[in-house]
């Protein structure tokens, strides 16, 4: 009775706040406001955020205060941390970009938002929290109001012996990744994705984020401002007794897939965007007692809660009652960006707790258990064991339970063991019982459970390394069993570079490759990560391979300048001294405060790189911390870099220089190019540009933008580029000159017919693209290659050189059925760099 | 309770009681017992005022509890608990997750106090546990992440197998008093 009239207060006080909201976005799993003219949430403003990167920076304090055991060291960790940021920003539906900048000292004064990451005592029971800084403003921008996120602050564990350590665990690495999901403004959902809370998480290196994260953090920050019309969309309400649920979690479930998820409103809407193309079951869950989201909060700032716990329910069809029976459950097909699925709504009961949550699945490899659980389908049977609150009473299995393994299983036998007890699920695999993810299905008399991605099917069991052997060349050669071609192999927190691609078999087989820098004398532990999303810590956690990089030297760096004032952006040049070394790719630099943001890195030689760094104009002026992390070689200099006043005279260059042609994201040879920045001239007439010390013919000149074109016969690489306004030089700064992007030079059938805007090809058919001005190595890197036809990317089947022409390849792929229309026009872009698009016609037969 | 073709390893019944750790990267399910031994302090408090104050850059909400009863730790007349989040003038700092505590009500928490000389609740929610009056008028303590639907009004008798803990509080107390001594001893 007490939590029924709990309800009811808030149905009623909800069904207020619908009316003053009018007509409320979706809620998803972010930091919401209800206002008089609607629901926003909090974020960070792109707008005052340099090339929209947010930038992460730990705080030196950890340099002395971590705790590590074993060969775990403080780079190991920061290695993990920027591995974290790169799974946030290789969302590309999102328009927010993460970087990782180095050390920062405690307290130096910063004006741009940022994300700051501390070790520190954490009071036993937390592991890792994370919040952020509001000042309760509101702006608004191209997507419509929010609240500006000030800065977000992650605390870890200062102790790596304790759990989520050690640093090189795939377990910090994904818990470093949830927690800077917190950062950049998400809550925990409950879908195994990453922003799921640890008990149910359910990604691994292999894949970091899920669908859920992405259409989270994308619905935030959406890149262009049409990231819904890009997918599907279910949208509905969820009732109970006539009124609206708030909070609600509705997921939509891909039978062999991933799930994503959104929170009702007040009212009970509710709308999940960012689906795939697909078949989806929906349910509606209550949120678990201890889901730890921070309530949406109201006008005047005073939360407003869930309504009471409700029974897990599935869609049925339009017009049926929800189910829990899977052989009655509806599904909601999605066939293509934009599409709307409206109605799909629930009726749940209320009840008085949430029956079943925070289930755990685990399996074992010898003495290790694993979860979520990873089966070998391939064997004739697999077991899984379950634990969490509700599916166990006493010492037995809840009464009434049943447990189901979603998609084609039959429902196993289960038995509860031990104490507290647990749930042992014996799976028999039916025949090619298939690879991915599969569901959990837990049933009660009267509620349910889904536990999404419980189950990982493989085909394959987890790699073990048995040697690494180094080699004369510094490239070291891991051998071992299960290890696939496409294995990635990490050096405590760093991924190594292959150099020789794997070969042998299942049982035997070895892959050559180049370890990241070393610290001296630094003792790095060796784990193989397969794309099923195992990895040899399953059976090798207790005595893992290791590898042991030389003793040498001191190491140290110079740069220059070490000062610069607010406003600009230079070139900054670094030459490493003693035994410190760099390896493209592996270097971060950084400068100890958001508001310097170091652009790009180019390695021109072991010894020696530069990059561009611009300081934003609003920059608190002082000294701050310069830091360099080169592999696992890490320097640090407080106070060695000093932001100065804004000069508004000086000539300034905004980064980066950009392609005069918008289909093109890339600077090469005959390209025309538009530098934006502020009083780059004092006259049409006095501005002078050189590019490599090359005197350039300028095209448009004004304060604050010249055009220029690079001569045809300029080399690739990075070029210095100095500008003079006639009184004053700019700080110089570094172009990247590419190679002339790709050019379609045809289009061919599978019977080799010359396709055009007249000559129709086949949807379904094999087509071969002649490519020109393609670097051929990308013959052994094919994800570097994008098709697109008609709006979407498609795989390339196979590429194939061109006898007598290095830099013509032929490209394979298939028109897909679903193209419909007259004509449909394909372009081939390498790293980013697209061709000119080509138009052919389409046929039905 | 069906028995199937595969046992579970031996040593994977064994590694089960192991697993609480692994289960939780954000928080660590702590049981009573890892709660009664971590903790600097355990009181049975009233919640007065409180207050937001910058600590370096982190908003940290000091909340003023009167004890009235010591379980662990020293004797004081009150305690400062810190949560973190919080808002000073128009700068607010929030964290999932953390406690709630209700001005004027009664509480046992599980405290801590770090090197920084802060005293903070462990586990976040889980070191917070309401007082309720259960059947016969006996004080219940109910851990504050299974919150008030776990329990049934009508009998104080909780109605659900949780993972969150209700026990008497003379059976808390109990509890606390040999879990002491036996450190004690």
């Amino acid at each position: 009775m007490l939590v029924r009239g709990r309800i009811a207060v808030w149905s009623g006080l909800c069904a207020g706040l619908v009316a003053l909201a009018g007509s409320p976005a979706a809620a998803y799993y972010h930091f919401v406001h209800y206002t008089p003219n609607g629901l926003i949430q909090e974020k960070f403003d792109l707008r005052v955020l340099p090339g929209k990167t947010v930038t992460c920076l730990v705080s030196d304090a950890g340099l002395s205060n971590t705790i590590f055991g074993g060969t775990d060291s403080f780079p190991s960790a920061l290695a993990q941390i920027r591995q974290a940021t790169l799974a946030w920003n290789s969302v590309d539906t999102s328009d927010l970009r993460v970087a990782f900048g180095g050390l920062e000292t405690v307290g130096t004064p910063q004006s741009t938002p940022g994300v700051d990451i501390v070790f520190e005592d954490m009071p036993p029971g937390v592991l890792a929290f994370t919040g952020h800084t509001t000042t309760g403003n509101i702006a608004v921008g191209p997507n419509g109001p929010f609240v500006p996120i000030m800065r977000s602050t992650v605390h870890l564990s200062r102790d790596f012996t304790q759990h989520p350590g050690p640093s090189y665990s795939e377990l910090f690495y994904t818990t470093a990744v949830h927690e800077l999901g917190h950062a950049l403004g998400l809550q925990h959902t409950f879908t195994g994705a990453a922003m799921s809370t640890s008990v149910t998480r359910a990604t691994s290196r292999a894949r970091p984020v899920e669908r859920d994260d992405i259409a989270g953090i994308s619905l935030l920050y959406p890149k262009g401002g049409n990231f819904v019309s890009q997918f599907g969309s279910i949208t509905g309400h969820v009732y109970t007794g006539g009124q609206g649920v708030h909070l609600a979690s509705v997921v939509a479930l891909r039978p062999n897939g991933s799930a994503v998820s959104a929170l009702s409103n007040p009212d009970g809407s509710y709308r999940i965007d960012g689906l795939p193309a697909g078949v989806y079951w929906i349910y509606v869950h209550p949120l678990p007692p201890d889901a730890n989201v921070t309530s949406p909060v109201d006008a005047n700032g005073n939360p407003v809660p869930p309504s009471g716990p409700t029974e897990t329910l599935f869609w049925a069809g339009f017009g049926n009652p929800g189910t829990r029976d899977p052989s009655q459950f509806g599904t909601v097909s999605i066939a293509g960006a934009g599409q709307v699925v409206s109605g799909v709504d629930f009726s749940v009961q209320s009840r008085a707790a949430v029956s079943i949550y925070d289930v755990s699945s685990y399996s074992y490899f010898g003495q290790s258990a694993v979860s979520p659980a990873y089966l070998n389908s391939t064997q004739p049977t697999g077991m899984v064991v379950a634990q969490g609150v509700g599916i166990t009473s006493g010492s037995g299995a809840a009464p009434g339970l049943g447990i189901q393994l979603l998609g084609g299983f039959a429902p196993p036998a289960f038995y509860a063991y031990g104490s507290p007890p647990a749930l042992a699920i014996p799976l028999v695999f039916p025949l090619n019982g298939g690879t991915g993810p599969r569901h959990l299905y837990f049933t009660l008399p009267n509620d349910a459970y889904v536990l999404p991605n419980g189950v990982n099917l493989t085909l394959k069991q987890p790699p073990a390394v048995s040697g690494a052997t180094p080699n004369p060349d510094g490239s070291v050669t891991i051998s071992g069993s299960y290890i696939q071609p496409d294995s990635r192999i990490f050096f405590d927190g760093q991924p190594a570079v292959t150099s020789v691609p794997f070969s042998g078999n299942d049982q035997a087989g070895n892959v050559t490759v180049q370890p990241p820098a070393g610290a001296s004398g630094q003792t790095a532990t060796i784990t193989v990560y397969n794309s099923d999303g195992q990895n040899s810590m399953f059976v090798q956690s207790q005595a893992p391979q290791t590898y042991s990089y030389a003793v040498t030297g001191s190491t140290g760096l110079v740069f220059s300048p070490a000062s610069l004032p607010a406003g600009t952006s230079s070139m900054v040049d670094v030459a490493a001294t003693g035994n410190l070394r760099f390896v493209d790719g592996q270097v971060t630099l950084g400068f100890g405060s958001t508001d310097l943001t170091v652009q790009r890195i180019w390695v021109l030689s072991p010894t020696h790189l530069v990059a561009n760094v611009t300081v934003a104009q609003s920059a608190a002026n002082g000294p701050s911390e310069m830091s360099l992390l080169a592999g696992f070689q890490l320097y640090n200099q407080q106070s060695a870099f000093v932001t100065q006043p804004f000069i508004p005279t000086l000539p300034a260059v905004a980064l980066p220089p950009v392609n005069a042609n918008p289909a093109q994201s890339t600077i090469y040879p005959g390209a025309y190019v538009s530098l934006y920045g502020a009083n780059l001239a004092i006259s049409s007439g006095s501005a002078t540009v050189t590019l490599g010390g090359q005197p350039l013919t300028l095209l448009y000149v004004a304060p604050n933008q010249i055009n220029f074109q690079v001569p045809n016969s300029f080399s690739t690489g990075p070029a210095i580029l100095n500008v003079n306004s006639g009184v004053a030089n700019a700080f110089p700064v570094v172009v990247q000159i590419d190679p002339p992007p790709p050019v379609i030079v045809a289009v061919t059938s599978s019977s080799n017919v010359l396709l055009d805007a007249t000559h129709a090809g086949l949807p379904g058919d094999t087509l071969q693209l002649l490519v020109a001005n393609i670097d051929p190595t990308v013959i052994n890197t094919p994800s570097r290659i994008r098709i697109n036809a008609g709006g979407t990317d498609l795989a390339v089947t196979a590429i194939l050189p061109v006898s007598g022409q290095s830099n013509v390849l032929l490209l394979q792929f298939i028109l897909p059925k679903s193209l419909s229309g007259q004509q449909t026009q394909i372009y081939v872009s390498v790293d980013g760099s697209p061709s000119n698009p080509i138009t052919i016609a389409l046929r039905s037969s | 309770m069906h028995r199937g073709m595969a046992r579970v390893p031996a040593a994977a019944l064994a590694l089960l009681g192991c697993l609480a750790p692994l289960r939780a990267a954000t928080l660590e399910r702590l049981s009573l017992g890892d709660m009664i031994q971590k903790s600097t302090a355990i009181v049975r408090g009233q919640i007065g005022g409180s207050y937001a104050a910058f600590r370096g850059n982190m908003i940290y909400t000091h909340v003023s509890v009167a004890v009235r009863e010591t379980l662990k730790g020293g004797a004081q007349a009150s305690v400062d608990v810190v949560l973190p989040g919080g808002a000073v003038g128009n700068v607010r700092q929030t964290y999932s997750g953390v406690p709630q505590l209700a001005g004027g009500k009664e509480y046992v928490l599980f405290l801590w106090t770090g090197k920084s000389g802060l005293t903070q609740v462990i586990g976040f929610t889980q070191g917070v546990f309401s007082l309720s009056s259960g059947a016969g008028g006996q004080s219940m303590a109910i851990q504050q992440s299974t919150s008030d639907p776990m329990v049934d009004p009508a009998s104080g008798q909780v109605i659900q197998n949780t993972s969150g803990i209700a026990l008497r509080l003379s059976d808390l107390r109990s509890l606390i008093a040999n879990a002491s001594t036996g450190a004690a001893r």
